[in-house]
């Protein structure tokens, strides 16, 4: 009986149905490829964040001990990877080196030994993840700024600040987006399962003063939304799967960005039916709370016809 | 088995649809209620069938108060009862076989079992040829016919009927007032409203006349 009320309400209101479909697609779309980008957001840090290396910079006045214990803390810690010490002789050769084309007067200033210190220059291990890298480097850097002889420290620290402020101000417009969008499907959901009620709100009168129990007559509508909702998500992930694969294929075939695009991902099994269970499970709510408003047991006494 | 205590149905105007409505009806009695237009019968039928609740009072049938039923139990109260409404209330959509297989399928027995069944049902109304056809292309005495079968064919305890004959020629309806009558000596309750006072005389069974929302008893 299930079935047959199943499939008649799907044939009876197939345009309603079809408009829902539209909807919600489009809705799911925008919702999964917002997790996509919350998802992949922390892969851009990475690319870029474990290139950057750490230059601790010693003061002029710097002794042979100092220099050494600087060293030593480095190599010491288990996250990084290699410790290279620079001269304040080799800097100045490297920067003379730079500037020859553009400021050829500097090869004869001698004060420039005091101003071009000698530093260490750092990278982390690459088994450190990009999460990490930062708060590692953070770390590293406060524990340096204790220690004599350290003049000054830089890490690119400015720069993955202001991404992770901008990261986390898109994660925030994202997230909003995506619980008001899951609020909007819910209203078209309901709007599409009254619509197909109202239409045949006499069958639900008949089959309950025929003695139909609730389960009997709303599981049919509840498994009509379910049905569209379940065709929107896999629209909305095929939608989803196809522009995401032309971003991927544009990034990879950029000679600067092609180590992003490798890194990009895509929503994974587990994402993906999380993703099912919350659209199918939304439809199936909205759906359920619209029924029971009418399937109350007195749903034909609820029309206010009076003898 | 059916009970009304000080029972009163108002509608939003104020409409006093039943006023202080006492009866009592005992297992396997056949009763008629009459009354002119207006005057409450099927208010009484819908209070009867949990159809619409009372404004207040108490009215107990087979055993469940419906003043205090709750929601899960209107649906195992309404499988114990047959009702055969005023306007059929027959599903468009299903053929007159389907129609009848209704409270059999709610009941969930075997599809074998209720093909029997509604075959059965639909001889003794006289629409085994109808069987197959949808409401809307049956006169109003097949579908009436339809609304009975509906009624009985799982065969309850208690069988309420808002005006069963009055689409029906008189040898028809002699015919499923017989039904009715064999029902009742199987142990089915019988409430029958009709405006049919022939009917009512030649059957001479407990008469109830309700006049503007009140009861007044009586036998013929």
């Amino acid at each position: 009986m299930i079935q047959k009320q199943l499939v008649k309400g799907l044939s009876d209101n197939l345009s309603i149905h079809v408009s829902s479909f539209l909807v919600l697609s489009l809705s799911f779309t925008v919702i999964l490829g917002s997790l996509l980008i919350n998802k992949n957001l922390n892969v851009g840090l990475s690319q870029w964040g474990s290139s950057l290396d750490m230059s601790v910079y010693l003061s002029s006045s710097v002794t042979p001990e100092q220099a050494q214990e600087v060293r030593i803390y480095l190599e010491g810690r288990s996250e990084v990877g290699e410790v290279k010490y620079i001269s304040s002789e080799q800097a100045i050769e490297t920067f003379q080196e730079q500037m020859a084309t553009y400021a050829p007067d500097l090869f004869s200033d001698k004060s420039l030994s005091e101003v071009i210190p000698a530093s260490f220059q750092m990278v982390l291990k690459k088994s450190v993840s990009a999460i990490e890298h930062s708060q590692v480097m953070a770390h590293i850097a406060q524990s340096l700024q204790s220690m004599s002889g350290v003049e000054d420290i830089t890490w690119g620290q400015d720069w993955v600040q202001k991404y992770s402020m901008i990261s986390r101000a898109i994660q925030s417009f994202t997230w909003t987006t995506i619980a008001i969008l899951i609020l909007g499907s819910l209203f078209v959901s309901a709007n599409s399962i009254r619509a197909s009620i109202l239409r045949r709100r006499e069958e639900v009168e008949i089959l309950e003063l025929v003695g139909a129990s609730s389960t009997m007559i709303r599981t049919p509508y509840i498994l009509e939304s379910m049905i569209i909702a379940f065709l929107a998500f896999v629209a909305s992930c095929l939608l989803c799967s196809g522009v995401f694969s032309v971003v991927q294929n544009q990034l990879q075939s950029s000679e600067d960005l092609s180590n992003l695009g490798r890194a990009l991902v895509f929503a994974s099994p587990l994402d993906l039916v999380l993703y099912l269970v919350i659209t199918v499970g939304v439809s199936a709510l909205s759906a359920w709370w619209v029924i029971r408003k009418i399937n109350s047991g007195y749903a034909a006494a609820s029309k206010g016809q009076i003898a | 088995m059916i009970e009304f205590s000080h029972v009163y149905k108002t509608y939003p105007g104020p409409t006093h649809a039943l006023r202080d409505v006492e009866l009592r009806v005992e297992k396997g009695e056949f009763v008629f209620l009459t009354g002119p237009s207006g005057a409450g019968k099927t208010t009484l039928f819908k209070m009867l069938s949990a159809y619409d609740k009372v404004t207040s009072g108490q009215i107990m049938v087979a055993g469940f108060d419906l003043t205090k039923i709750q929601e899960y139990e209107i649906p195992i109260f309404r499988r114990k009862i047959g009702v055969v409404f005023q306007d059929f209330k027959l599903l468009k959509d299903r053929t007159i076989a389907e129609n009848v297989a209704i409270p059999l399928m709610i009941r969930g027995d075997r599809p074998q079992s209720i093909e029997r069944r509604v075959r059965e049902v639909l001889d003794q109304v006289g629409l085994r040829d109808r069987a197959h056809t949808l409401p809307e292309f049956c006169s109003g005495g097949e579908q009436q016919r339809a609304a009975i079968a509906r009624a009985i064919v799982h065969q309850p305890g208690i069988l309420i009927a808002d005006e069963p004959t009055g689409n029906l020629d008189p040898k028809l309806a002699e015919e499923i007032m017989d039904l009715l009558e064999r029902l009742c000596a199987q142990g089915t309750t019988v409430f029958v409203a009709t405006h049919d006072h022939e009917l009512v005389k030649r059957r001479k069974k407990r008469v109830l006349s309700l006049f503007k929302g009140q009861i007044q008893e009586g036998f013929l």
